[in-house]
């Protein structure tokens, strides 16, 4: 154990030479060491899921909402796993969702205000390669966020957030959209069934000129390319973890670990 | 207030000159900071007990709470004191007891991911050094976690606690893989009643290390580490508890418990 101060993107923080992480390998080295402290700077929202966030019926801890089908044949449940992990099913019918989203859409990107999101989350593929997902920021947390027949996120909403397929699982992708215009990459990660990767967001804006965000997703603390959304217009959004099942009528379930968003506050 | 950076264990860490903690005299000095705020590095359950819903019969929240009949006098509630403090009450017959229990087992002690957990905890005696107390973390954490008639905790557990038992002002302290049970090592006395820190530093910084090194802390000051073999464990719970002599009922209060450990 070696914990060094250091400088990342004229940020300084902290890694450690132990435990990581190493320069350059952790989203939130971006982030401000004082925005993860002082409140009057930065609101934070966390949850290491510790315990069941809500069933269909109840938002136990009053935070989290789900929407789902009906379908569903697994338990929803907490996992017996190192730094709390709950299990989400989704049925199994072809095209049966379930989202577990935030309550309050307490989040919006205007100038000034960067924002960072990162979930630690693992697909559970009962039939290889046939689960879609949905991760990241939402106005719209409704059904078909992710739309039916492996055809990827809806069509409108303001938002950001990463996506897979049906049909492979080479076909994570990162979306920004600001209602119809949509910047997409698609295929940019491949997933393994079962295997935890951390999907973050750095949607940088410093300035409160600034018309476009940067957004720069971070798979497992690496950035990909980043996409700019235009600020104007964006509506305030919910954070939106989703799964939907594909063609091979099996039924798939989501892990998750962890998410994590601070945005500047004022 | 002057808040100074330093080096502890390797561990560039701050400290605050009027405020505190003193150089060595807190658990959390250990701890990398960056696993304080980078979720990637490290998970984190810290509850400073503002609220606590979770009762026997409607379990809720990141708790469960196993006892036996409920005739202790007086509500388990959250209290008025600063920081938040949930209040909890096992009644006075003989052997009957009572714990909150963290409602997953979501720790598990591999080679490389070390654990921090510190809780502050006030074991308030029904007696005079009548009660059985036990904090710490262990699998299966239930009924009998203090074994009936001042026994101490279970013979058989993974996890590491903290104890008190009936007729004796000395808390101890032991490491337990399966019905393998280190030595006990003693860590001062139990004071009725007062709010004392119990850490336990869970050490295991390379995935060939066979041994996690489990140093407790009391109040922020080391006590001798054990050595706590890593194969065959499973994943544990945090456990608080009390068990009463049949002298009266025993209770305890619990400010905060914060839990570190290494993510991947």
């Amino acid at each position: 154990m070696q914990t060094r101060a250091y400088w990342n993107n004229y940020n300084m923080t902290f890694r450690d030479e132990t435990y990581g992480p190493s320069a350059g390998s952790s989203l939130w080295q971006t982030c401000p060491l004082v925005a993860h402290l002082d409140p009057s700077l930065a609101s934070t929202f966390y949850d290491d899921f510790w315990s069941l966030p809500c069933t269909a019926i109840a938002a136990t801890d009053g935070r989290w909402g789900l929407t789902e089908d009906a379908g569903k044949t697994g338990t929803d449940a907490m996992q017996d796993m190192r730094g709390g992990v709950w299990k989400l099913f989704c049925g199994g019918t072809n095209n049966e969702e379930t989202y577990l989203h935030t309550i309050g859409e307490s989040w919006i990107l205007t100038a000034g205000h960067s924002l960072w999101f990162e979930a630690r989350v693992a697909v559970v593929e009962a039939s290889t390669n046939e689960a879609n997902f949905w991760i990241g920021l939402t106005d719209v947390e409704a059904a078909n966020q992710i739309a039916d027949t492996n055809a990827g996120p809806i069509g409108t909403y303001f938002g950001v957030g990463f996506f897979k397929t049906g049909g492979a699982l080479t076909t994570v992708g990162f979306e920004t959209s600001n209602g119809t215009t949509q910047s997409t990459s698609t295929s940019q990660w491949t997933v393994v069934s079962s295997a935890f990767r951390n999907y973050g967001c750095w949607i940088k804006t410093e300035s409160t000129s600034d018309t476009v965000a940067v957004c720069t997703p971070y798979v497992d603390g690496v950035a990909g390319t980043a996409h700019n959304i235009t600020l104007s217009g964006l509506a305030e959004m919910e954070f939106v973890v989703g799964l939907k099942t594909g063609s091979t009528d099996a039924e798939d379930a989501l892990l998750i670990d962890y998410v994590k968003i601070v945005q500047i506050r004022n | 207030m002057q808040t100074r950076a330093y080096w502890k264990n390797y561990n560039m860490t701050f400290r605050d000159v009027d405020l505190g903690p003193a150089e060595n005299a807190s658990f959390w000095q250990t701890c990398p900071l960056v696993a304080h705020f980078d979720p990637s590095v490290a998970s984190t359950f810290y509850d400073d007990f503002y609220w606590q819903f979770s009762t026997k019969a409607a379990p809720l929240g990141e708790y469960l709470i196993v006892e036996d009949g409920s005739d202790a006098t007086g509500a388990d509630a959250v209290i008025d004191g600063r920081g938040g403090q949930y209040h909890h009450r096992a009644d006075g017959d003989d052997n009957d007891e009572a714990y909150l229990i963290s409602c997953a087992e979501s720790w598990i002690l591999t080679a490389g991911y070390s654990i921090w957990m510190e809780a502050r905890v006030a074991f308030v005696e029904g007696s005079t050094n009548a009660g059985n107390f036990l904090v710490g973390m262990a699998d299966a954490a239930g009924a009998d976690m203090i074994v009936d008639d001042g026994a101490g905790p279970a013979g058989t557990y993974d996890g590491a606690v903290f104890w008190n038992i009936e007729g004796v002002l000395t808390r101890s302290f032991e490491t337990s893989n399966a019905g393998v049970q280190s030595t006990a090592t003693s860590c001062g006395s139990h004071v009725s009643s007062a709010f004392t820190n119990y850490g336990i530093w869970f050490q295991t910084e390379s995935t060939s290390d066979t041994v996690a090194v489990c140093t407790p802390y009391i109040n922020g000051v080391a006590y001798t580490a054990r050595n706590l073999t890593l194969s065959g464990l499973a994943e544990m719970q945090f456990v608080v508890g009390a068990k009463s002599n049949g002298t009266a009922q025993e209770e305890f209060i619990i400010d905060f418990v914060k839990i570190i450990q290494i993510r991947n």
